[in-house]
């Protein structure tokens, strides 16, 4: 159950990932101020790519890691298996094979493309030619068959209306129109942020209001935190 | 067996077998159609022809486009090497979940370079198999995991050591065979998940993510499918195998050559008898592989 679990998340994970970096940097701009967009300074880029090659250099060298905490953790616990033997995935031949095939495919493509370079041309609009960017999947669309998958969950609906004479198969208007609802959203992140935000405000209030309620509360903390040492000891 | 003889096997296979399996099942279908059909390498002259033809690519793709092909072949030639898909052990170590991962890493690839092209056929691709892959990926992993319960380890040397003949033992391999191979046939987008040879860019999954490519990224991509599909379909036989008692090397090997001819006549009758299911009706259909793979962990734990 807990291996299936894992699987099933993985692989939420995976789309979720896909469909914020597909929406967000792949294809066209969406939007105006996207076409604006230019590439930030190199300190900037620098600090994303160190960032990221730690995070991949800590994931893909776990096992290293491992052991170099191990030694750490030894000094202070000796008892126990080493935190190295953990970790099961036999990483180093695959890894191997990978960067072996991509180095030998990389290397093969660029010396033919030097060649015969490859021709750049509209993306394939099933001949209607370049039609924009206001064809390409949204976040919404991109998500809508999962959460079909699971429109008992969210909800889900659908409302299809086919306008015009022969409406069933000749329309004069479709409109196709979804709606989802998020229980956790609605029902547990929603009021808890609604509460901690009327919290800060009452707390607020008592640090900025009347000096007289801010020294109470001064006093109340005190006793409290008294309480609480005084049990402890 | 030696590792270096494993290896020899094991490249050989990975050049010819994925594309003789694609040729022997066109073959299959057209015999089954009653037509003649193109010879057994005819794969590899369309390969050939790919590679030798111009490439056309997106003016909006950036270059995660062109990197796809390549991780995806990398990614599938490692997978290769550690699942003991041919019978035997396989050259490099596996385990159950780095298959998984690396797995999902080459569907990863595939999907943000459908979506680099800004297609809208690309992106409902992408968007189709993702949503398929929550269901084949889980039925995949937990069916292997029925296996590393039964031998307490995800070690696929392991797992695969050795036939166990029992009741039992036919019991969990035929659940997790039958999970195996329906999650396999959505991961392959294969007959009654999707149609592979369809033309009409709408109803398609898996070829309208690869729709953008052309020329040498294309006969990669066909090649990578075409791996996917041996070493998936192998490492189902291979479960079949542990139905069996222990076998020498070459028995065995020879065993999932026959399973792999019989895996292909059977998605040959598949794609000449069914029809392609609705798309809403395919969670229904991979719900079974998730029970098939969570009935045979629960054997698998009962047993202990």
């Amino acid at each position: 159950m807990a291996i299936s679990c894992l699987a099933l998340i993985g692989t939420l994970v995976t789309s979720c990932f896909i469909r914020t970096i597909g929406i967000a940097f792949q294809g066209r701009p969406r939007s105006a101020a996207a076409e604006k967009a230019h590439e930030v300074a190199s300190g900037m880029r620098a600090s994303q790519i160190i960032l990221s090659c730690a995070c991949v250099g800590l994931g893909l060298c776990a096992p290293w890691m491992l052991r170099l905490e191990s030694f750490v953790i030894g000094q202070h616990f000796a008892s126990g298996p080493p935190l190295s033997s953990a970790w099961t995935l036999p990483l180093g031949s695959a890894i191997f094979t990978v960067l072996v095939v991509a180095a030998a495919v990389t290397g093969w493509l660029i010396n033919e493309r030097s060649f015969d370079p490859a021709r750049v041309y509209i993306t394939w609009d099933c001949g209607f030619g370049d039609v924009g960017p206001r064809v390409q999947a949204t976040s919404i669309s991109f998500a809508q068959p999962v959460v079909r998958m699971f429109g008992t969950l969210f909800n889900y609906a659908h409302t299809l209306r086919l306008e015009g004479l022969d409406s069933r198969l000749f329309p004069d208007e479709v409109l196709s129109e979804t709606t989802v609802d998020h229980p956790l959203e609605h029902h547990v992140y929603g009021p808890a942020v609604k509460w901690f935000d009327q919290l800060s405000h009452t707390i607020m209030e008592m640090q900025q209001g009347s000096i007289h309620i801010y020294l109470l509360t001064m006093l109340v903390t005190l006793a409290l935190l008294l309480v609480i040492g005084g049990y402890l000891q | 067996m030696n590792s270096l003889i494993s290896l020899a096997v094991y490249a050989v296979n990975i050049v010819f077998a994925p594309l003789l399996l694609i040729g022997a099942i066109r073959k299959m279908k057209a015999i089954l159609q009653g037509r003649q059909g193109p010879p057994l390498w005819q794969s590899f002259l369309d390969i050939t022809k790919l590679l030798h033809k111009g490439e056309t690519v997106s003016a909006t793709a950036y270059w995660s486009f062109n990197a796809a092909p390549v991780i995806n072949i990398s990614v599938l030639t490692a997978v290769a090497l550690m699942t003991p898909w041919l019978g035997i052990r396989s050259p490099i170590a596996g385990d159950l979940f780095l298959f998984g991962y690396l797995l999902v890493l080459a569907k990863f690839a595939t999907s943000l370079s459908a979506l680099d092209s800004g297609s809208s056929f690309g992106a409902i691709g992408a968007s189709r198999e993702t949503a398929i892959s929550l269901f084949s990926e889980t039925a995949m992993i937990a069916a292997l995991a029925a296996i590393a319960l039964h031998s307490h380890s995800s070690s696929f040397s392991v797992m695969f050591a050795s036939g166990h003949r029992s009741l039992y033992a036919a019991a969990l391999s035929g659940l997790v065979a039958t999970a195996l191979w329906m999650a396999s046939m959505a991961d392959l987008s294969r007959m009654p998940f999707d149609d592979p040879t369809t033309h009409l860019e709408l109803t398609m999954i898996h070829e309208a993510q690869v729709l953008e490519n052309s020329g040498r990224n294309l006969a990669i991509v066909e090649f990578a499918t075409a791996l996917r599909t041996v070493v998936l379909i192998g490492i189902t036989a291979r479960v079949i195998l542990l139905m069996l008692p222990p076998l020498s090397h070459i028995v065995q090997y020879l065993v999932t050559i026959v399973l792999l001819a019989l895996g292909a006549a059977t998605i040959a009758v598949c794609e000449t008898t069914l029809v392609r299911l609705r798309w809403r009706r395919l969670p229904n259909l991979l719900s079974f592989a998730v029970s098939a793979a969570m009935v045979a962990c629960l054997v698998a734990a009962l047993r202990g």
